[in-house]
């Protein structure tokens, strides 16, 4: 059985196409400024698809910690320093071993990687400024660690779309062993030419903006971005309440149409977090804006919030909606990215939810569920947040204001 | 100091040329890295997953369905693999070179937990799954990520799985290359007692002749050869030393 233990989800860093940090992504997910321009980048078969690109520049990374040199750690450094007074005020408060470091990431630095193999295919070597270490899965924890010198057990998670939510869940089993008092756990992932090139053999991308459970919606965008939180097991602030992970065990790429793993996967988070349906008020989907996953999504929170009638204890009624559209599907960065909405919301304690940007033509072919209205005054109190992976990888989140 | 414990309900190791306790047995007398190609038949998986195997994820269901065999439920499931689908994905960049097709199979089979997700498929297991990596610290790390779950479950499905690494990438390792799978099924119990205990100043880094073999293959060297001496090795800062607290393990190996 779980727990009585606390988690708080003390402090947040996050960069995405969206802005740097939770404020300044504010304007665009509450929807008062246009959509974010999604940079388009050229495929190998000179197809043009829109990339939620950070178009901020990015620290660099110190010269001596140059074998993790990759975008990715980047993008990783720049919400590292986001929170660097909590991070410093932990290791005053347990000191750097009892700090661990977790971080999800599909591709890590492989963008360097690539680089590298066209180099030696052209001139017999690897580059001189190449090392395994930047495109190594576990460099994005590594580098972390080195960087801010913490010095609890640091590693990766890898499971495709949902990483950056396991992260979460694994940070949290680590202060549960009485291991760390405080884990810096989140996700990153960064452009790269095989996952462009990937996932568009696979069918999935669009050349427009995405558009989830609109009618006419063709595919994702992806993007890419980093969020870290401070997750610390004391009370009060934003608490990690519950998590819950399973695997569809049905198909490899595509998600299960009964969407039974996803409906489970949120009663188990609901579960975790000792709370009913209705305790929910806003829903972040994955929302990625592909035929299958939304249609999936939709059947899935139907499932376990239809037979209350989307109705919530604190009576304004259920909202979700999707956040891929100002971000991009930031795959092994998402969950933790989306977290990171959630837990502003809840932070800042806001009076409004974030917009679903779509052409307005909700779907009739699938289950229709309540989208975000705009200009809708709620004050959420417990957010629930869905990332479906890869491999069935299924994990879903529920963050809440502490009472 | 931390002080984990757990049990080891089952234990299936494979590697090219190591498939019976006896086979681990002698190589643990004199450890290899073990290093070629070939892989275990895996007979109970479908022929149209079989066939979209490579020689790590062949290794992974070969060990898992083994230890699964074992379990009355089916448990959650932690994979800890360094390089992942380092091969299908160089495979891919070399395709990215050239501007040539990524095939959509090949792609969606070459992220980190694609063996997972396979085993997963195989067994109908709805159980949750994670997939670490840690470069060297990787077997540390996926032990501690699966004694965590035991916590919240009774059992755990831990597989420690890794294949050399294509030649290119070998240059820049701080361990020796190797191919290898090792599935352990744990649940609660004080038979294997793991410490940890913070220690001062750098971990120092290997490089150069005389490369140390990985830790899961340490492991194995222990399991299969000196039990009565506790395995200690230094990761994350720390000292970890695990011991055995009875001498079972033998019997326990699942062929």
């Amino acid at each position: 059985m779980t727990d009585r233990s606390r988690y708080r989800l003390v402090s947040l860093g996050l960069v995405s196409s969206a802005g740097a940090g939770p404020k300044e992504s504010e304007a665009v997910l509450r929807g008062e400024s246009r959509r974010p321009e999604f940079t388009p980048i050229q495929l190998s078969n000179g197809r043009n698809v829109p990339f939620g690109r950070v178009g901020k520049g990015l620290p660099a990374i110190p010269e001596e910690l140059d074998r993790y040199r990759s975008r990715n750690n980047q993008l990783l450094l720049e919400a590292a320093y986001q929170v660097s007074r909590p991070i410093d005020q932990a290791i005053r408060d347990f000191g750097r071993d009892r700090i661990g470091v977790i971080i999800g990431s599909s591709g890590s630095g492989i963008e360097e990687g690539e680089k590298a193999i066209v180099c030696l295919r052209k001139v017999g070597e690897m580059p001189k400024s190449y090392h395994l270490d930047q495109q190594d899965l576990g460099s994005p924890a590594f580098f972390l660690a080195a960087s801010l010198d913490l010095r609890g057990p640091a590693y990766t998670i890898s499971t495709a779309c949902s990483s950056g939510a396991k992260a979460l869940a694994s940070a949290r089993g680590l202060i549960e062993l009485g291991l760390c008092d405080a884990v810096v756990c989140g996700g990153a992932d960064s452009y790269s030419g095989l996952t462009a090139n990937g996932f568009d053999a696979l069918g999935v991308m669009s050349d427009g903006f995405c558009n989830p459970f609109s009618a006419n919606r063709d595919g994702l965008n992806l993007g890419e971005g980093a969020a870290l939180f401070l997750l610390s097991g004391t009370e009060g602030g934003v608490q990690l309440l519950g998590v819950g992970e399973n695997t569809d065990a049905v198909h490899f790429s595509a998600p299960d149409p009964e969407a039974s793993g996803a409906a489970e996967c949120m009663r188990l988070a609901i579960q975790d977090a000792r709370l009913d349906a209705g305790d929910v008020d806003y829903i972040n989907l994955h929302g990625t804006g592909t035929l299958q996953n939304d249609a999936m999504e939709a059947r899935a929170i139907t499932k376990v919030f239809g037979d209350v009638g989307f109705r919530t204890r604190r009576g304004n009624g259920l909202a979700c909606s999707s956040t891929k559209p100002v971000t991009g599907h930031t795959l092994g960065a998402a969950g933790a990215i989306e977290a990171g909405v959630c837990w502003w919301l809840l932070e800042s304690r806001a009076n409004w939810l974030p917009r679903h940007y779509f052409d307005g033509q909700y779907d009739s072919k699938i289950d229709p569920i309540p989208l975000v209205d705009e200009g809708s005054q709620v004050a959420p109190h417990i957010i629930l947040t869905n990332s479906f992976g890869f491999g069935g990888s299924n994990c879903s989140l529920i963050l809440g204001i502490e009472r | 100091m931390t002080r984990l414990e757990f049990d080891i309900q089952a234990l299936c190791a494979w590697a090219p040329g190591l498939e019976s306790a006896e086979d681990w047995k002698r190589w643990a007398r004199e450890p290899t890295a073990p290093f070629s190609t070939g892989r275990p038949a895996i007979p109970d998986v479908p022929p149209n997953l079989r066939r979209r195997c490579g020689q790590q994820d062949a290794m992974l269901l070969h060990v898992g369905l083994r230890c699964l065999k074992e379990c009355t439920v089916l448990p959650p499931v932690v994979v800890g693999s360094r390089h992942g689908e380092a091969r299908a994905t160089r495979t891919l960049l070399d395709l990215l070179a050239e501007l040539e097709p990524l095939s959509p199979q090949r792609f969606s089979l070459s992220v980190h937990n694609a063996s997972a997700g396979l085993l997963s498929i195989v067994t109908k297991n709805t159980q949750m799954s994670r997939s670490i990596a840690a470069a060297r610290d990787t077997f540390p790390a996926a032990l501690l990520e699966a004694t965590s779950v035991l916590r919240r479950s009774t059992h755990v499905l831990l597989i420690l799985v890794d294949e050399a690494c294509p030649e290119d990438y070998r240059h820049y390792l701080d361990e020796r290359p190797a191919t290898f799978a090792i599935g352990l099924l744990l649940g609660r119990g004080p038979s294997y007692q793991l410490e940890l205990v913070s220690q001062t100043g750098e971990d120092v880094p290997v490089s150069g002749a005389g490369l140390p073999l990985p830790h899961a293959l340490e492991f194995a060297r222990w399991f299969f050869g000196e039990p009565d001496e506790p395995l200690a090795w230094r990761s994350m800062h720390r000292h970890w030393r695990l011991r055995a607290a009875r001498d079972s393990r033998i019997g326990e190996f699942v062929e």
